[in-house]
């Protein structure tokens, strides 16, 4: 014989209230897991671009003298580098259709529209005797090229520091 | 015949679902933050960039005062030398180290064995570094060997990275 009693009133409203907090507390959870997802895909695709690019500027410093860096004479935040091995590479920071870019020789990073870089610069600095440095027995020249991407946790920075002596290479900077 | 119970839930039977539900809930919570910290780590720990930005330091330290740094560590009582100030001993050009670590955009950095031994086993509340600092050391794999070092770097922009540094000599700490 069927129960046609029911639940009371208070068991009700205890099942519902408790039904409805893990409801909402299961939503923020898979809401959490949504945003923690798209953001580390966004995240990790500007991780793997901007080190691609760092790493093919660190790999041309490495493996070839660096001779001189010139502004570009047409365009701004853009510098053409040459190599010793007779190679001239040109880095620039622009935007296109509202997007950031980064090209550094054929290579070009895509920034998106999220992310805005303001300027390209690259500096020199060397040092003489008087900074305690010995000629020719250790670096005394720094050649840095910077350029800051606007971002939430300052990650994606293009931030080169070349360390190298005078005495083998003097790189010309203009 | 099915006798009715018409007496509803026990306040102890409703105690226990709602404890029950309530631990399933935190549970998953805690290990959702732990994916996220997780997460985190990986772009904060050993990014390209920063070990590249390590390396510099390393090849700078390599060219001058490796040797005297090992043996300064190997006669020092601290389980670290902290050698972020450029005004020590280690560095004579000192406005060239200066500009590289401003441009390096470096915090502190730390020069310990590759096992990080007596960083790890050194009370964590008496210690001078911050708790970044000692979450990057105690993730970063122990490397046993005679005589190896490591330069551990924090930088200002909160990631952190480690490279390995090989002495000629071995000192006895």
């Amino acid at each position: 014989m069927r129960s046609n009693k029911g639940m009371t009133v208070l068991e009700l409203i205890l099942a519902f209230s408790l039904a409805t907090i893990v409801i909402i507390y299961l939503f923020q959870i898979i809401s959490l897991v949504q945003s923690l997802y798209i953001d580390n895909e966004e995240k990790t695709n500007y991780m793997i671009k901007q080190n691609n690019l760092i790493n093919h500027i660190y790999k041309d410093l490495e493996e070839k003298d660096l001779i001189s860096t010139a502004a570009c004479s047409s365009k701004n935040n853009c510098y053409t580098m040459t190599y010793s091995d007779g190679t001239a590479k040109e880095i620039s920071l622009y935007e296109e259709n509202g997007n950031t870019y980064i090209k550094y020789g054929k290579y070009v990073v895509n920034y998106g529209s999220k992310l805005k870089g303001n300027s390209l610069t690259i500096t020199k600095e060397e040092f003489v005797e008087s900074d305690g440095v010995e000629k020719g027995n250790i670096y005394d020249a720094i050649l840095r090229i910077y350029a800051p991407i606007d971002a939430k946790d300052g990650l994606y920075d293009i931030n080169v520091v070349y360390q190298y002596s005078t005495l083998f290479n003097n790189v010309d900077v203009r | 015949m099915n006798k009715n119970n018409s007496k509803g839930f026990m306040l102890t039977e409703t105690l226990i679902v709602t404890v029950f539900v309530c631990t399933v809930l935190v549970l998953l919570f805690s290990q959702i933050q732990k994916v996220e910290e997780n997460y985190q780590r990986t772009y904060m720990y050993n990014s390209v960039s920063s070990l590249y930005a390590t390396k510099n330091i390393k090849d700078y330290l390599m060219n001058n005062y490796i040797e005297t740094l090992i043996k300064d560590y190997a006669e020092s009582s601290e389980p670290y030398l902290d050698i972020t100030d450029c005004g020590m001993i280690y560095y004579e050009s000192s406005n060239y180290c200066k500009k590289l670590y401003d441009d390096l955009k470096v915090q502190k950095i730390l020069f310990l064995a590759s096992d990080f031994y007596e960083v790890k086993y050194t009370d964590i509340y008496s210690s001078k570094l911050t708790q970044g600092m000692l979450d990057f050391i105690d993730y970063v794999n122990e490397d046993n060997g005679d005589n190896r070092y490591r330069l551990v770097v924090s930088f200002k922009d909160g990631t952190f990275a480690t490279v390995k540094v090989k002495g000629d000599h071995v000192y006895e700490k």
